[in-house]
Parts: C-alpha cells; structure tokens; sequence
C-alpha cells in the first residue's frame, strides 16, 4: 500500500516537473527574444480556411499566416507562429504574448479601442457574405430570413450584419454559435436547429467541398461582406506603421495579389 | 494593458443577466440532482443485485464521462437520436442536473449509512412501513450529516454552469463571451467575470454557513 502511494505520488511529481520544465523554456525564450525583437510572434488559430488552417502535410499556412510570414520578413524578423483557441489567442494579445493576429479577423470600431488593426488585406467586396440553407428549404434572399432562425459564429462579420439588419427582418431569430468553429453552422443546419446559415463565402467554400454540395443552397448577399485585417498587440504600438507599411510594399509588388490568388481569394 | 472599470460598468446589464441565468441554471439542475439523487441513493441500499447493477452502471457513466460532452450530447445529439429537441437552457438544466444527480447519490447513500441501523429496526418494531420509515426516521437524521454536501454540491454547479456556454444558453460566461467579441476587451471582462462568480459563490457559502448552524442549535436542544 505505501509503495503503491509512493509509486502515485512519483508520477504526479514528475508530470509536474516535466510541465514546469517545458514551461520554463517556452517562457523564457519568448520573453527573451520578444525583448530584443528579432522574431515577430504570431498568434493564430487554425479553423478558418483558407485564412489560417493546417494543410495535409501538417504545416499552417493560410492567406493571413503567409502574409505575416512575408511582413516579418520584409521587417528583417524571424517569424514564430503560435496556434491557439480563439479564446486564448485575443487574452495573449493583450497581454504581449503574441505581437500579432493573424487570422481572419474583422477590424471594427469597437475593437480598435483595444487592439490595433493593421490596413485591411482581404476587403469587403472581395469576400461576400453567403446564407447557406437546406436544398430541400433554401433561402434566397435576405427578406426570405424573416420569421427563420439563423446561425452566424458569434463575433464573425455575419454576426455584426444580421445583428443591424435584426430590426429591419422582422422575427427573425439570431442563433450566435459560440465554439469557434466556422463547421458548427454545419451541425446547426444538419440538427434542424437553424433554418440558415450566414457566413463568408471564401470560408465556407472549403466546408461545402467536403460535405455534398447538392445538399444545400447557397445564396450570396452582394452588399455585405467581410473584411480582415492582421491584429496588433497594444504593447507593441510601434509595430503598426511598420507593418502598414511592408503591407502596402507587398501590394506594390504584387505578392499579396499572388497569395489571394494562391488561396483562391480573388 | 489596464483593467477598463468604465467599460465593465457600461457591460454590467448584460453580466448581471448572466449571472441570473447562471443561479437559474444552477438552482434547476440542483433540484434535478437532489431528486433524482435521492431516489438513486436509496435505490443504492436495495437488497436486489440488479438494482444495484443499474444504478452501478448509471452512475460509472455519468461520473465517467465528461460534463461538457454531455451537455453537447443533450443539445445536438438527442434531437437526430430521440427526436427531443430541448432549448439550450434546459439542455444545459437536464444534463447537469443528471451529472449531479451521480455524485449526490454518493452523499445520500453515505448520509442513510450515517442514521445507526437500530433506529430502523425501532421503526420496524412500531409498524412503520418501508417508505415510512424512509420518510419520518431516516430522511430527517440523514439530512443533517449530507446538507452540508448537498450546499457544497450548489456552489459547485454555480461554476460548471458556466460549461452551458458552450450551446449558448445565455448565462454568465456566455454573456461575456458575447461582450468580448465585440469589444476584443478580454482582460476587462473575464476579471468582472472572475469576481462576480466569486461573488456568488462566497455569498452562498455565508448562506449555508448560516442554515447550518440553525441546523446544528436545533439539533442540540
């Protein structure tokens, strides 16, 4: 019996020793190098193709993490990327811990008391919004959405854009999805749970791929879309207008037009 | 990067429905558990094995299975498996009032070991009946060693409610979920968060503290 406890008690130790060991080093070469900046850290969360998502060969790439990786370089750092849940990513922004976001994420007003928004690289005429409903009870415009229950994930640009057009749909429910997954709309729409489903047509493109397309319809709102942006940390204010400015180098040149291009943006 | 106390305030409305619906969520899922805990933990001391079986069986796979996994199971896995589609709120009420109803079986079985074996044998003796006894002799000893528990148990579930946020029963966690995607603030909010939780769940303890002791002098006298 003492030997059994002893035996239990080893394992927790080194489980804690082991975590306290790895925690160390990740800490202390973060701040370290984060001191000196000679990398730049990116914060990214790999469930929103083709922005920032995990190809078959296991490596994260995606339009925004690529983009970071090309203004990294035009700023002479090391880019080191960090992927996260979306919960963590924006509390590790804020605190310094990752110096900026790279992952689809809408700049807005309110937002910007918080964090900084560098120029946007993806625009709102360039990824439209779509309301993806059942073949069997499609949706075909956005008068269509009254008296239905719509999914958005919560804090996407559909979820800002239904939240304005609320008033003016009359009964229209809003179903705010919180996980942080763009395919929980999916299990929304399969569960008979929402009638439809608003998001941006560049992210759910891939989802429709891998499901069978002919199961739903998919209509587009012209006049709503939504934009990104790379993500700032507050404590690294003097990023900003370096990085606005190897962005507009990039559109210069043209590798941004080439990476919109590659990830199948325009 | 400062704590926002003006944004905190501007978001309080909002936090403090959270915060009722967390109470309500708790308070529910309490009552579920004491019930349904209560009817298992007697059914626990039966005489037949396969009683026992079940309940074995019933209680292995609550208390082994992860809250949050059941409370997705409630909410999108029971409409495709039973055709019972139940709104987030009670979804997340049944699921933690079942998970609960496993441990607090536990308690009631411990509180009816508590009550000494001779004060149902006098019952027997003077007639009483089975559920009698169960009402008027042993319900009333054995509550007083599992109150305790069963306020430990409350505060508890107060904080896994916050595990409803997940299908977005519009509780604490959930309303500041909802705050932080529009403002990006989470340091501001999960702070208020914190506190408010703590709040409520120092509040309780006080409240138990207080009814326990009135349970203790009655008991003296």
């Amino acid at each position: 019996m003492k030997k059994l406890l002893l035996l239990i008690l080893l394992f927790f130790f080194s489980m804690f020793f082991f975590y306290k060991i790895r925690q160390c080093s990740w800490q202390s070469c973060s701040v370290r190098e984060n001191r000196e900046l000679r990398t730049l850290i990116i914060g990214t969360n790999t469930e929103y193709e083709p922005f920032s998502y995990v190809d078959e060969c296991g490596v994260i790439t995606g339009l925004d993490v690529e983009l970071a990786y090309a203004v990294a370089r035009k700023l002479g750092l090391k880019p080191q990327i960090e992927n996260m849940s979306f919960n963590a990513l924006v509390p590790a922004l804020q605190t310094g811990r990752v110096q900026v976001i790279a992952a689809g994420i809408t700049p807005t007003k309110d937002r910007a008391r918080y964090v900084d928004f560098a120029t946007s690289h993806v625009l709102v005429n360039e990824n439209p919004l779509v309301i993806v409903s059942p073949a069997s009870k499609p949706i075909t415009s956005l008068d269509a959405l009254a008296g239905k229950t719509i999914a958005v994930n919560l804090g996407y640009a559909s979820d800002y854009a239904m939240t304005n057009l609320e008033c003016t749909i009359p009964s229209m429910t809003i179903m705010r999805l919180g996980s942080g997954y763009i395919n929980e709309g999916f299990m929304a729409l399969n569960s008979g749970r929402a009638d439809g489903f608003v998001a941006a047509y560049i992210a759910v493109k891939p989802l429709l791929k891998q499901a069978h397309e002919s199961e739903y319809h998919v209509e587009k709102i012209s006049q709503l879309g939504e934009s990104s942006a790379l993500v700032i940390s507050p404590h690294y204010k003097d990023l900003t207008e370096h990085i606005n400015q190897a962005i507009e180098e990039l559109e210069v040149d043209g590798t941004l037009e080439a990476l919109k291009k590659q990830f199948g943006i325009i | 990067m400062s704590i926002d106390i003006a944004y905190i305030l501007e978001s309080m409305p909002h936090l403090i429905f959270g915060a009722w619906v967390s109470i309500a969520i708790a308070g529910m899922s309490c009552l579920i558990g004491i019930i349904l805990g209560t009817i298992i933990g007697f059914a626990s001391t039966s005489n037949t094995i396969f009683i026992r079986l079940v309940i074995l069986l019933y209680t292995t796979i609550i208390r082994g299975t992860p809250m949050l996994i059941q409370i997705l199971f409630m909410y999108y896995a029971l409409p495709q498996i039973a055709g019972i589609s139940l709104s987030a709120f009670w979804a997340a009420v049944i699921a933690i009032g079942i998970n609960s109803s496993a441990y607090i079986s536990a308690t009631v079985r411990s509180g009816i070991n508590a009550v000494p074996i001779g004060q149902k044998e006098a019952a027997q003796v003077l007639g009483f009946s089975r559920l009698q006894t169960i009402i008027h002799i042993i319900i009333p000893q054995a509550l007083k060693v599992i109150f305790p528990s069963l306020g430990n148990e409350f505060i508890t579930l107060i904080k896994d409610s916050s595990l409803a946020s997940i299908i977005g029963a519009p509780e604490l966690t959930r309303q500041a979920g909802f705050i932080m995607s529009r403002s990006f603030d989470y340091l501001s909010i999960y702070t208020a968060v914190a506190v408010m939780y703590l709040v409520l769940t120092s509040a309780l303890s006080l409240v138990l503290f207080f009814v326990e002791r009135r349970m203790n002098e009655y008991a003296d006298h």
